[in-house]
């Protein structure tokens, strides 16, 4: 059969915690022509009167998954995440995977890995302190390689939705760390302190 | 997070990273490969999580999408 007689297949695409959804897989979406039937599901954490909406949590973004593909009329769908939206799909995929016909991850902000949270625990919590353009240098920082330095920002204003990332990374590391930052705190010895990782 | 229960997901799975990002990506990688074996890792050489696949390379994550969906 010629790829043109065959159905767009149901893809539900996540962005990470610095992109809108539809910035994020332009170029993607073009690559994949009609091979393709997005639905663009931009994170939680953006989607509320706040940012973070009152009580977000994972479970809110998981939640924000499936009601997507159900507003869409998919029963079953492929999964796509980048970062932020990576750890989200992995986790969707834990949680429900008879909805997840195939999963797909570009750099997911965890695995959920117990000694991953730790480190991110670790690294990511004291920076959560930072004023909000410090924020956002110290997690750019810790996206790369741990011997290189990241390139400095674009030139010219920021587009008006970064305003929005630096409370927007607060809560979803919050949100994926929590527990786990709780369990090291109420630990006797906490270990050594350890190097970057992302979100 | 019930990590372990990828063990029991069947389902086709893709995973990419950049040689330039944190090393902790690749870790990541190795630890999700032991829990489904079927997962396929593509490292883009030269990107990073900044310039990540997708946005550099959109042609060649598109291709590895089709196969993981079994289309084209």
């Amino acid at each position: 059969m010629l790829r043109s007689q065959l159905q767009p297949v149901p893809v539900v695409f996540l962005p990470g915690i610095l992109m809108p959804v539809a910035v994020r897989y332009r170029a993607l979406l073009g690559a994949l022509g009609g091979d393709a039937r997005p639905v663009l599901k931009e994170l939680e954490v953006y989607g509320g009167p706040s940012v973070p909406p009152p009580g977000y949590s994972l479970k809110a973004e998981l939640d924000g998954i499936a009601d997507a593909a159900d507003a869409a009329g998919l029963e079953a769908f492929h999964l796509y995440g980048h970062s932020g939206g990576g750890a989200c799909a992995l986790a969707f995929a834990v949680l429900h995977p008879e909805r997840v016909l195939s999963l797909a991850m570009d750099e997911p902000a965890t695995d959920f890995d117990a000694e991953d949270l730790r480190r991110m625990c670790e690294a990511n919590l004291p920076m959560l302190e930072l004023l909000p353009d410090e924020l956002v240098r110290a997690f750019t920082r810790l996206l790369v390689r741990s011997d290189l330095e990241p390139p400095p920002p674009p030139d010219g204003p920021p587009p008006p939705w970064m305003s929005t990332r630096p409370p927007g990374i607060s809560a979803f590391i919050r949100a994926l760390v929590d527990s786990t930052c709780r369990s090291i705190a109420s630990a006797t010895s906490a270990g050594p302190p350890t190097t970057a990782t992302g979100a | 997070m019930p990590i372990d229960r990828l063990r029991d997901f069947g389902r086709p799975a893709y995973y990419s990273y950049g040689s330039l990002s944190n090393e902790v990506w690749e870790r990541r990688a190795e630890r999700l490969s032991v829990l489904m074996p079927q997962l396929v890792v593509e490292r883009h050489e030269g990107l990073s999580h900044l310039s990540t696949s997708h946005v550099a390379q959109p042609e060649r994550v598109a291709a590895a999408l089709r196969r993981l969906w079994g289309v084209g």
